[in-house]
């Protein structure tokens, strides 16, 4: 088997919709999973509510493909009581969310095109 | 863990539901987060989204680490491509073989008939065993239609014998197989006919219009399915007969394997209830359907209660005949096929195991180099239930690859075995690939992935680092290791003992069937069979007449050197009548002096076509004819049993009501023992025979022997353009050499040899590579060992005895095994052997010594590798 080679953002695309959430919730601050549940919810106005299981697989699954990574004890905001896990955006889980923005940025605005969406092209 | 509210401990235990490592890392944080929503939420809500969730993302975890680890399988398997490739095509060899021959067993033995309620119906036989015949006889239409009167086990019972037609319908004159039945077999059976209607008593009266039946093949194959056809009339032998119904291929299971034909019946007509014939007349099968409630003892003892008083009542015929009754399912096929099918899922049974031995060892020893990564991984975290895990999931994922290839082994070996078994074996065709075998294919991939995976993952998810890291990799083979490894040689050469055991005595008994001597001289003879248009020669005298012009016109062939006619050929499939007599001048001696015997009616050239000695007397002659005196030969069991000094030229028989003068004794012959269906037997004694004069009862379906100095081919158009100058309508005879009905009726015994001696070589090969694998293995652990040894001066031979004695105390000890475990099963296949002891101390003896040639060859190779060790080298590998 040959060394593996760096996986590249696209290879993630298109992202499931709740890794995107999830990066967006970590995307300006650290956050641990009660919170990113509360910031997807508060940003798709209670549309979108992770359940626990699709919240950790999403993060066991983002863990692996480096596209976040949990905070160790130490860089926990000091504040935090119940000593929960924090994750952070990686570099990587950056130019992933990115890519996956840029494509769905695409797709809108063909969709505007042949006017399947408010706007103009 | 018991904190929190009940609600939270609930939902903690039900978090197992996750594969172990998820819950493991989540489980705090999943139960924060429910505490968290608890108190924003509601307990109500939070639960019935909680639910939903589990039910959705638990399977889905599940999966997604058994994806990860079978890729991660995949990626070390391919580090080691050779072990991998010779593990799975051992263990697909070993589930295809073992599939294919399950395929058989399932679709011959296990799976019910195709009639509701199967399980009651039964086949009743009468039973000659007391005055020394079989216990399977026909049964005369008397006797059946007293059964259907009196016995109360019954729904219903229905009699059935088979028929030859000629179907000349379509041009060529063909000839079909064929069974007359009474209506009530519809019932018995419990089948409706696809089109048209069944039979009705009414249909059974003599003087009925001639009416049929069609089986759905024939339809299918002659009609093209046509629901019109019925209340058409069709010819069968020269008369017009409407069909009134077509019955479904099921109904051939009790019409199989009839007079002169191993085709099923194709064509079902009334069986005429001609009352005028003798009550000692046994031609008929017979089955029943038990009544609801009704076991099958209690119908067994009600009919044994009824045999008891017709005895009483018709001594003339009756006397010692009883009653058999079998499940219809059993009396299908001969005893021994069942124990013949099971003796070969056994033995491939074994070979599978012993595959498996080999790829444990395989995976144990690749577990053991693989000791420091595992001891890393666990360092770094990995608990050892998830390392076993992983490990299982290695040789269980390797399986299904087997299994995968093993499918297309299995196919292609249930192609060759559907030619190869003997097509007297009921149901063959049926065998196939359906979602049982497929099932059991499945069910022992997996069991092979999990056996061979146990060892490794219960003993390498131990790992520990400490002593791995420690130690140079080797010698840390723990002792247990090393007894499993070795217990693993012990039962690969025990059972590879037991299977060639069983294949030397089943190659033994075989050899001795096909050496036995026959009473004739088959070679060079052909035989077919003949059946004399009825409407064209309405009477004996009409019979006779064709039957002499077309032997008249067979014997002027060039290369022909006799013809002659009888009942059946010997080994040929179809009837042969059981018939009771008795010497009336030797009564006074015994009140009891009936004796049964085997009828055959024959043409007067018949012993020289087959090479008979005559013993005593004459043959029959011109001088027998119709209407004079009736005559007799017996064959020389039969005189034997009859008059103490086997004399009995010039005797009185007396059968049927009519007295016959013995004139002639010949030697015994074998074959003529077919039991109903079945052609005779090479493993049976050859059975009393009585003969009688074809020119005195002319029958309407015969065989026709040859004796020949050409081929079967060069002289077959000769023999067709005589037949049909004889009788154009008459269906060209299927000639077969006689030898070929012999070798048909060895070839279940030698299908079966052929299998287990097949299945004792693979055992065999599998067993030397697997001892070769641990001693191989062992002297590579052990090169220090053995470097220091010849380092301080030993001689190689000493090398070469330590090497041999530490793997044949081993194989030494399977042997002993197997030839414990060969003894005490030996006894199962007793009924398959002939003339060999199923503890025959020659065979055992001569297997022990050829497993411990096999096992010391396995060993020698790494032996001699041993002496190679160079000291130098060995010492300072480390």
């Amino acid at each position: 088997m040959g060394p593996l080679s760096p996986p590249k953002p696209n290879d993630l695309l298109p992202l499931p919709v709740a890794m995107f959430h999830i990066l967006v919730a970590v995307a300006d601050q650290d956050r641990h999973g009660y919170a990113i549940m509360q910031d997807v919810a508060a940003r798709t106005n209670g549309a979108l509510k992770l359940s626990p299981g699709t919240l950790y697989g999403s993060i066991r699954r983002m863990l692996e493909e480096g596209l976040i990574v949990e905070l160790s004890e130490r860089q926990r905001p000091d504040e935090d009581d119940e000593r929960r896990r924090y994750y952070r955006i990686t570099a990587f889980g950056r130019s992933v969310a990115q890519a996956e923005a840029t494509r769905l940025a695409t797709l809108l605005r063909q969709a505007k095109a042949v006017g399947l969406a408010p706007g103009r092209a | 863990m018991a904190k929190g509210t009940i609600g939270e401990r609930v939902y903690r235990r039900l978090l197992r539901l996750y594969p172990r490592d998820f819950s493991d890392d989540y489980g705090d944080e999943m139960a924060g987060l429910y505490r968290d929503r608890v108190r924003g939420e509601g307990a109500t809500s939070v639960w019935v989204a909680l639910v939903a969730d589990l039910a959705r993302t638990a399977p889905r975890e599940q999966v997604s680490t058994l994806v990860q680890d079978v890729r991660h399988a995949w990626r070390t398997w391919r580090r080691t491509p050779v072990l991998a490739l010779a593990a799975i095509l051992t263990l697909a060899l070993g589930v295809g073989a073992n599939t294919a021959v399950f395929s058989v067993v399932h679709g011959v033995l296990l799976r019910p008939l195709p009639y509701p309620n199967a399980d009651r119906l039964v086949e009743v036989f009468e039973d000659n065993t007391r005055a020394g015949g079989g216990p399977f006889f026909r049964v005369s239409l008397h006797n059946y239609l007293s059964w259907v009167e009196r016995a109360r086990s019954f729904d219903a019972l229905a009699a059935f014998n088979g028929r030859d037609f000629t179907l000349t319908e379509h041009g060529e004159p063909e000839r079909i197989g064929g069974s007359a039945v009474t209506a009530s077999l519809f019932k018995v059976l419990g089948l409706a006919p696809i089109v048209g209607r069944p039979l009705s008593g009414e249909d059974e009266q003599p003087g009925a219009p001639p009416m049929a039946l069609l089986a759905e093949s024939l339809w299918v194959r002659g009609f093209g399915r046509d629901p019109a056809v019925v209340g058409r009339s069709i010819t069968l032998n020269g008369t017009r007969h409407r069909i009134v119904g077509i019955v479904p291929t099921a109904f051939r299971e009790v019409g199989r394997n009839q007079i002169g034909s191993v085709a099923a019946a194709q064509i079902f007509v009334p069986l005429t209830m001609d009352t005028a014939q003798s009550r000692g007349n046994r031609t008929l099968r017979v089955v029943g359907r038990l009544r609801r409630q009704i076991s099958l003892d209690q119908g067994r003892d009600e009919m044994h209660r009824l045999a008891a008083g017709m005895e009483e009542e018709f001594p003339a015929t009756n006397r010692n005949w009883g009653v058999r009754i079998e499940r219809l399912h059993d009396s299908m096929f001969d005893p021994r096929v069942r124990v013949s099918l099971l003796v070969l899922l056994g033995a491939v049974g074994v070979v599978l195991l012993i595959a498996c031995a080999n790829v444990a060892n395989l995976v144990l020893a690749r577990a053991t180099s693989r000791q420091r990564e595992l001891a890393l991984r666990a360092a770094l975290g990995a608990r050892p239930a998830r390392l076993a895990r992983q490990l299982l999931t290695e040789s269980v994922s390797l399986a299904m690859v087997s299994g995968a290839c093993g499918l297309t082994v299995a196919i292609l070996s249930m192609q060759a075995l559907r030619t190869l078994i003997p097509a007297t074996i009921p149901r063959v065709d049926e065998i196939g690939l359906d979602r049982t075998v497929l099932g059991f294919g499945l069910f022992i991939t997996i069991a092979c992935g999990l056996f061979s995976g146990m060892a490794p993952a219960t003993r390498g998810a131990r790992a520990n680092l400490l002593s791995t890291l420690t130690q140079s990799g080797r010698g840390v083979l723990g002792s247990s290791r090393k007894l499993w490894r070795h217990g693993l040689v012990v039962a690969q050469t025990g059972l590879a003992t037991m299977l060639v055991v069983m294949a030397a005595l089943l190659l033994q008994s075989l050899v001795r069937l096909q050496q036995v001597p026959l009473g004739f001289e088959p070679s060079g003879v052909m035989t077919a069979r003949l059946s004399v248009p009825q409407v064209k020669h309405p009477d004996a005298a009409a019979t006779l007449g064709f039957q002499r012009t077309l032997l008249g016109s067979l014997e002027t062939l060039p290369s022909v050197r006799a013809v002659g006619l009888m009942t059946s050929a010997p080994f040929a499939p179809g009837v042969r009548r059981g018939v009771t007599l008795r010497d009336r001048a030797a009564a006074h001696v015994s009140s009891d002096a009936s004796t049964s015997a085997v009828e055959q009616v024959v043409s007067s050239g018949l012993f020289r076509v087959l090479g008979v000695k005559l013993l005593a007397g004459r043959e029959f002659g011109a001088q027998d004819q119709l209407g004079s005196p009736l005559v007799a030969i017996v064959s020389e069991g039969l005189a034997r049993r009859l008059w103490a000094d086997a004399d009995g030229i010039g005797r009185g028989l007396e059968f049927d009501g009519r007295r016959h003068e013995v004139v002639g004794v010949v030697e015994d012959m074998r074959g003529n023992d077919g039991i109903g269906t079945r052609g005779g037997g090479l493993d049976r004694d050859p059975s009393a025979t009585l003969y009688l004069s074809s020119a005195q009862f002319p029958q309407n379906t015969v065989s026709l022997l040859i004796r020949t100095d050409a081929q079967l081919q060069a002289i077959l158009p000769a023999i067709r353009a005589a037949v049909r100058e004889v009788e154009p309508a008459q269906p060209i005879p299927d000639l077969r050499r006689l030898d070929e009905w012999i070798a048909e009726s060895a070839a279940q015994p030698r299908l079966t040899t052929t299998l287990a001696g097949a299945f004792a070589v693979a055992a065999l090969f599998l067993t030397a590579v697997g001892i070769y694998g641990v001693i191989s293995y062992a002297v590579s652990q052990r090169t220090q060992e053995i470097g220091m040894r010849m380092a301080i001066g030993a001689a190689r031979t000493s090398v070469v005895v330590l090497v041999l004695r530490g793997g044949m105390t081993w194989a030494g000890g399977g042997i002993v095994l197997g030839l414990l475990g060969a003894w005490s099963v030996s006894r199962a296949i007793a009924s398959l052997l002939f003339d060999v002891s199923a503890a025959d101390p020659l065979t055992f003896a001569v297997t022990a010594l050829a497993l411990a040639g096999v096992a010391g060859l396995a060993c020698t190779l790494p032996a001699i590798r041993a002496t190679r060790i160079d000291p130098v080298i060995a010492l300072r590998a480390d």
